[in-house]
């Protein structure tokens, strides 16, 4: 603050009052970004902005939602009849929620494949984690909201989830419900905390883009910036490339809400809520998929659980994991191969936690592993998936790493 | 380097079929469904609004009988091209429960009901007071089909296909009559063992508009009804749909120009930088 | 210099008008989701109502409710329409014939929104015991507002006369407010 103001005008007289000018200042315009980053380095920003879209349309969608049991499927079916673009709305909403997770996995891939979560961000690692389970747990009880017949068996099979853990498990089921099953009162307090909890992810992220400025931006090499030769104004270089691809991701985003508005969801959610009669094949929306086929891999009810909570917990653990010196992917030939290998486990898991555990796998009706059954290859995948993570540690003991070069400045321009 | 710009799209790709995919695999058993070209599918295609009242009048003669459509109100025919005064006479057809009269009573004396014409705002009325009524006669209460075609795999395939695959007693099996025992035998409804007789047959319904009435006509025209009912407001969506992807493509192209050329200075000026702001 | 400066000029020309575009869409869509919150289809379908009067003796009174409001239907005796139409308008508060407020014809009907133009409260005088205030109509006992037979302010801190709806006769005894 001993700095004489800098700002002129408008600027200037709010900065002596209010100092919000400097850091959106700082953000901007004096943010040293490394030269290289490449197109993965865009869908921070896109989740970003879903996560506004997501917090105007949930703010206006709320103002026309009844949290009853007799009345919320109404409510939503009146919105999408009666209220003025009230389908728009509800459609820019439900996809938003996939589209969002999209955006974040993507994110999160590129984080794993570069090395993100090494040299001091950990807590920005941590912070992004804490995200993703906040996005979760708001997912899964906005779903709810709906109160068609898949939300309500979805919010039964996933609260029972805490039946398994000893000793409590069956009260705490009963306190989460409210009480003696899933009813009115689990959904007006699901309503609440799915209008409370994204502004708690609000602070959360705001806290993860602070400690990104703190430690600054990694990049395709994993080369720390040495200098101004390393970098680039985030403004206009990075925002114009940002602006570019959120044009496209929306592109997308609304060719599925206008076009195909109904195509990630089910079907049967169109029914109301039955507590007499449950859907045939329970399946949550696409983005759980491949937890719940961990979930469901495990035939122990409390190891399933455990299993799911590892999946995120191990992600969270990364930094301490990899003991690598080397950040990036590209230098790291097994690193490498053990990152696709473990993408590929996820959608594969995701395909797995599709289907019913008994029939045969299948992608697209081709079954691709012979007449092996959707719960066998559940657990290979499981075991993959938790591989990578066992892995890890060891890898820097026999891997050699490709030849990295200097800098930044000398891998674009061939001299530091 | 090429392979990590591809990968991003590769990915997003993968998770959208993988999405999609999550539907069409929980469908499950079920006969093959008969595919008809819709009016309403793809990304041009809007209602057919003539077909959509002809399947509105076969709801009205057929299943509205047992078949209630909670969503349905008499001023959303509108939309399919009856004007105010033509939904204002089908409304005048019904009568709907009365509100309280001046004695607050909703009961005569003899316990009935009472009853007024039903308004061009109300609701379509349900056959039956409940659902325990209206499953008193099949055992299972019918359906609501205001929102069918939206949650049937396969929509108004499903319906269409549903209505057209009862198989006679007759040409039963004895192994298909044995399963369907009182009941009957359709080819596509999953269990094949449905309560509902079939509904519709060659004219069933003598259209107003002179079509021929045959079974596949009706099936087809009740489908693409049922459809608008849950989803009414589909051609506006994709009317604004195009005028909203119209926008994005002009904007991505705009913000597309200006980041190569803000990019271009990069790779013009020697390599030492900072590349400056302005 | 001159082709730097011209460079920079197309670059903020590019950057600009993708700036203005997201600005349009950005307007728009705010637009569009302030529009949902208007009065949604289900509300305007019950925005007009029809009444049937045909059970309504004179002397006699009905409220009906339209848009989430009482309107009161009085049904007058010649006698109060007479004296409804011997008032001076100079000795009226908001100057308003008797003829303007209702249909010609249908003189009988006095047609007017039951909230009172002072703060909102609901005036008494629709049943036969109801205090009736001094001038035969209406009474506030919010704050002491009189409204004469024609539902015009008398006495009292309310500035204007209870507003008559848009109404029409579709028969001899049916009115559609709205």
């Amino acid at each position: 603050m001993s700095q004489a103001n800098q700002y002129k005008g408008f600027a200037g007289w709010l900065e002596k009052r209010l100092p919000i000018i400097s850091p959106a200042d700082h953000f901007f315009n004096h943010y040293p970004t490394p030269r290289n980053l490449n197109y993965f380095w865009n869908f921070g920003a896109i989740a970003g902005l879903l996560m506004g879209l997501m917090i105007l349309t949930g703010l206006i969608l709320a103002m026309q939602y009844t949290p009853s049991t007799l009345h919320a499927f109404d409510s939503v079916e009146r919105i999408m009849r009666d209220v003025n673009y009230g389908w728009l709305l509800r459609y820019l909403h439900m996809n938003g929620a996939s589209f969002f997770f999209i955006a974040v996995y993507i994110h999160i891939f590129r984080g794993v494949y570069y090395g993100s979560y090494k040299g001091e961000r950990e807590v920005l690692w941590i912070l992004g984690i804490v995200i993703l389970v906040l996005m979760m747990a708001i997912a899964f009880m906005g779903y709810s909201l709906v109160w068609g017949n898949m939300s309500f068996w979805g919010v039964t099979v996933i609260t029972n989830l805490f039946s398994a853990i000893p000793v409590v498990g069956d009260t705490l089921v009963t306190w989460l419900w409210g009480g003696f099953s899933v009813d009115n009162p689990t959904l007006n307090r699901f309503f609440v905390l799915h209008f409370a909890l994204p502004f708690v992810l609000l602070a959360v992220v705001g806290l993860h883009v602070l400690a990104l400025h703190q430690v600054g931006s990694n990049n395709p090499l994993g080369i720390d910036m040495k200098g101004p030769q390393d970098t680039m104004s985030f403004h206009p270089y990075f925002t114009m490339e940002k602006l570019f691809f959120i044009g496209l991701f929306f592109t997308i985003y609304f060719l599925v809400v206008f076009f195909a508005p109904n195509m990630l969801g089910e079907a049967i959610n169109y029914e109301p809520a039955n507590p007499l009669s449950t859907p045939e094949h329970i399946v949550p929306e696409w983005y759980f998929l491949p937890f719940y086929a961990i979930l469901r891999s495990i035939p122990d009810k409390l190891g399933g659980v455990i299993a799911m909570g590892g999946a995120i917990v191990a992600l969270g653990l990364l930094p301490w994991l990899d003991r690598s010196p080397i950040r990036s992917a590209r230098f790291r030939p097994v690193f490498q191969i053990m990152v696709f290998v473990f993408v590929i486990a996820c959608i594969i898991l995701g395909f797995v936690g599709a289907q019913v555990p008994a029939d045969a796998f299948q992608i697209y009706g081709v079954q691709v592993f012979g007449s092996l059954s959707v719960l066998r290859t559940g657990q290979i995948f499981t075991a993959i998936y938790f591989g990578f993570f066992v892995l890890l540690p060891f890898v820097p003991l026999f891997e050699r790493p490709r030849k990295m070069p200097r800098s930044i400045a000398e891998a674009i321009d061939g001299h530091a | 380097m090429r392979l990590m710009k591809i990968i991003p799209a590769a990915l997003l790709g993968l998770t959208l079929v993988g999405g999609a995919s999550t539907a069409a695999l929980a469908s499950g058993d079920g006969a093959e469904l008969k595919h008809q070209h819709w009016h309403f599918q793809g990304f041009f295609g809007q209602y057919d609004k003539a077909a959509a009242l002809r399947g509105f009048q076969i709801f009205e003669e057929v299943c509205s009988a047992c078949h209630a459509a909670k969503y349905l109100r008499f001023r959303d025919l509108e939309a399919l091209g009856l004007s105010k005064d033509q939904v204002k006479a089908v409304a005048a057809k019904y009568e709907v429960d009365a509100e309280p009269n001046d004695d607050g009573m909703t009961y005569d004396d003899d316990g009935e009901r009472l009853k007024r014409t039903a308004l061009q705002s109300d609701v379509f009325p349900a056959p039956f007071p409940n659902e325990k009524a209206a499953a008193s006669i099949h055992g299972v209460a019918p359906p609501d089909l205001s929102l069918l075609a939206k949650s049937r795999e396969g929509g108004a395939d499903y319906i269409y296909s549903l209505l057209t695959s009862y198989v006679d007693a007759e040409h039963l099996t004895e192994e298909q009559a044995k399963k369907a025992g009182d009941l009957n035998y359709n080819a596509v409804f999953p269990g094949n063992v449905i309560a509902m007789a079939a509904p519709l047959s060659d004219e069933s319904v003598e259209y107003v508009d002179g079509t021929e009435p045959t079974l596949e006509q009706h099936a087809k025209d009740v489908a693409e009804f049922l459809m608008w009912v849950a989803e009414p407001n589909l051609d506006s969506r994709k009317r604004m749909g195009w005028a909203v992807l119209l926008f994005m493509i002009v904007f991505t192209i705009l913000a597309y120009l200006a980041y190569r050329r803000v990019h271009a200075r990069v790779h013009e000026e020697p390599a030492n930088g900072p590349w400056p702001l302005h | 210099m001159a082709e730097q400066v011209q460079d920079e000029s197309k670059r903020d020309f590019l950057a600009l008008s993708a700036y203005v575009t997201l600005g349009v869409g950005t307007v728009a869509g705010t637009l569009g989701i302030l529009n949902s919150l208007t009065p949604s289809a289900d509300v305007l379908a019950l925005a007009s109502i029809e009444v049937d009067v045909a059970s309504l003796a004179p002397g006699q009174a009905i409220t009906v409710m339209w848009r989430g409001k009482p309107v009161f239907i009085r049904r007058r005796t010649p006698e109060q329409i007479d004296d409804a139409r011997g008032v001076a308008l100079s000795a009226l508060k908001d100057p308003q014939t008797d003829a303007e407020r209702t249909v010609e014809g249908k003189e009988e009907y006095l047609v007017v929104v039951g909230v009172c133009t002072h703060l909102g409260c609901i005036p008494k005088g629709q049943k036969e015991a109801d205090v009736r205030g001094d001038f035969g109509g209406w009474y506030c006992p919010c704050h002491g507002s009189h409204y004469d037979i024609s539902g015009r302010i008398r006495k009292g801190p309310a500035p204007l006369n209870l507003p008559v709806p848009e109404y029409e006769f579709l028969s001899d005894t049916n009115i559609k407010i709205g």
